[in-house]
């Protein structure tokens, strides 16, 4: 395939797939899970996006709604969630981050060490939150 | 440039003909909206759920967090800055599955049309909100 593919997007060959093109023309490389991980964590944030802007309607009802699913808010399964929730901004901002610098021609020898970085430091901030969330209230 | 880490982050101006232009532009949005996003998000998170006592806005203190002057234009920057990423990003995602180029012209106008009516839901939630103090 001669077509050179372009930043964020698939290879021609790979677009034709659909989103099998995803992994499959990737191989195993550590980019491939880097390119999955930003679309995943993408589409789980739009869907995100729009389940909390239903749910701040409630605040349009006043106060007895908005007190109603703020009790919801503070159960420890619901804080599990949102644990998750603020992985995948993390994961999605900063592996975004880095595909940003990179594909500006900043840092491209040095891909390898940007992911692990990004994703160490991932690891330490959604340690810090989830901690934050849980002794909190 | 495709790298050792075996993934392609060219910037796509030099990419499909006739494509170029348009990625190119939609890539420099996309990366700058995103940059603008981490700094945005990261003073909704903090201010909504780190600094509220108990992590969480009771309905009074929401309507006066968001009648400030300040909190109002940041989340209303907010509102445009995440509703253009993510419509960008579907647009990312939906042309990664091969459609023609009329297809992609379709998708592009209706997420154009998404984006507006969800960030016009947003701001018409935000003045609802700032309007019950």
């Amino acid at each position: 395939m001669s077509e050179t593919p372009q930043a964020g997007r698939l290879p021609v060959a790979a677009r034709r797939r659909g989103i099998r093109g995803w992994v499959g023309l990737r191989g195993r490389h550590l980019g491939a899970a880097a390119f999955l991980m930003n679309r995943v964590s993408g589409l789980l944030l739009v869907g995100y996006l729009y389940l909390h802007l239903g749910v701040l309607f409630l605040l349009t009802r006043g106060p007895g709604s908005w007190s109603s699913v703020v009790a919801l808010f503070k159960n420890p399964y619901f804080r599990g969630l949102e644990s998750l929730l603020i992985l995948a901004i993390l994961v999605h901002a900063l592996n975004g981050l880095r595909l940003a610098l990179v594909g500006s021609g900043v840092g491209v020898s040095h891909q390898k060490v940007l992911f692990v970085a990004a994703m160490s430091v991932t690891a330490v901030l959604i340690a810090a939150a989830a901690i934050a969330m849980f002794t909190v209230g | 440039m495709t790298t050792h880490l075996g993934e392609d982050v060219r910037q796509p101006s030099k990419a499909r003909a006739g494509h170029g232009r348009r990625g190119s532009t939609a890539w420099i949005l996309q990366a700058v909206s995103g940059a603008l996003l981490v700094l945005l998000l990261g003073v909704h998170i903090v201010a909504q759920h780190f600094v509220a006592k108990g992590g969480l806005r009771d309905f009074a203190q929401v309507v006066s967090y968001i009648r400030n002057p300040f909190v109002l234009v940041i989340e209303s920057l907010f509102l445009i800055v995440v509703t253009w990423h993510a419509m960008l990003g579907v647009r990312a995602v939906l042309f990664d599955l091969g459609f023609s180029r009329r297809a992609e012209a379709l998708i592009t106008r209706s997420l154009a049309v998404l984006g507006v009516a969800t960030a016009g839901y947003g701001f018409w939630l935000i003045a609802t909100i700032a309007s019950k103090g």
